[in-house]
């Protein structure tokens, strides 16, 4: 597959421009610039919806923004986790009030960070709740599940989370339709 | 130390300890010194930055002990096999190059202690 790099150290902020300038009428800047929003987001009402990851791989995981999908996404440079700041930063941005529902998948890098993020969005009263997705049945045996990788069963996540959410659910609600649709995978 | 007006050398422990106490509480994995990661600058630097205290070394000179042994466990994870992370799927293959988790760690801690002995110097 052919790529068009202009600088490798601006592959990521080529990237997240482009896609803002191609996408205008859905996705949205925010003050960080390693977090993109869907432009109606913070939504009342409902739950926010937030994942994040590396870049190097769309459509994860902007391309998942929009409506009754996700609100924001944390953004990581290339197959690195997005920094804990980015995804404070994005809980923020996609929380109206009734709780944030974090769905990513399991890797060593994004585990920490999201962890100190919730942290310091709880110093601002904000919650967040996670699920973290596990399908990718390579990367470990049955006996050590928790050690798998999360890939393309994220998607499913946060389409039937999203969902719930659009549809009125509470954060418990969003979490328990993300974790069955988890567990399944 | 949120209430702390000033950072002393102790403060400065206080907060050097909270990061590595927090870092072990949230990582799931518990990386020790070996497995490659962050940890192996941190944890050697910071118990050089306590022992230089404990000896009753200057505020500057335990900054100085804290960037030696930062600076010798980033070099160190060069040759180790990462265990932890997505390098870790790698193996063998992870061995020669340094652990970037290491080297991120070991450029904060030396900026952060040139910058306080830029400013204790000057003042």
């Amino acid at each position: 597959m052919q790529r068009i790099i202009n600088n490798p150290n601006d592959v990521v902020d080529d990237m997240i421009n482009g896609f803002v300038k191609a996408h205008k009428d859905i996705i949205e800047k925010t003050e960080n610039n390693r977090v993109l929003k869907y432009k109606k987001t913070p939504i009342k009402n409902k739950v926010g919806i937030v994942t994040g990851g590396g870049s190097g791989h769309k459509p994860a995981f902007v391309g998942y923004i929009g409506e009754n999908m996700v609100d924001a996404v944390a953004i990581g440079e290339i197959f690195s986790s997005p920094t804990a700041k980015a995804f404070y930063d994005a809980f923020k941005t996609a929380d109206s009030g009734k709780g944030v529902a974090c769905l990513y998948g399991n890797y060593a890098g994004d585990n920490m960070n999201v962890k100190m993020a919730i942290k310091m969005a709880e110093k601002d009263g904000i919650i967040v709740k996670t699920v973290i997705a596990n399908d990718d049945v390579a990367s470990a045996p049955k006996e050590e599940k928790n050690k798998r990788r999360g890939v393309a069963g994220e998607v499913l996540m946060w389409k039937i989370a999203g969902a719930k959410a659009a549809l009125g659910g509470n954060l418990d609600e969003v979490i328990s339709v993300a974790q069955i649709k988890r567990d399944s995978a | 130390m949120h209430n702390k007006k000033q950072i002393d050398s102790i403060v400065f422990k206080d907060m050097l300890e909270a990061a590595v106490s927090e870092l072990s509480e949230i990582d799931l994995s518990k990386a020790k010194i070996g497995d490659k990661t962050m940890m192996d600058t941190l944890n050697p630097a910071i118990e050089a930055y306590k022992t230089a205290l404990n000896h009753g070394k200057s505020f500057i000179e335990a900054l100085e002990e804290m960037k030696i042994a930062a600076e010798k466990g980033k070099e160190s994870t060069k040759e180790l096999m990462a265990k932890v992370g997505r390098a870790s799927r790698l193996g063998e293959r992870s061995k020669g190059f340094l652990d970037v988790g290491a080297v991120s760690s070991w450029l904060i801690l030396k900026s952060m202690a040139d910058s306080i002995i830029r400013l204790l110097t000057n003042s």
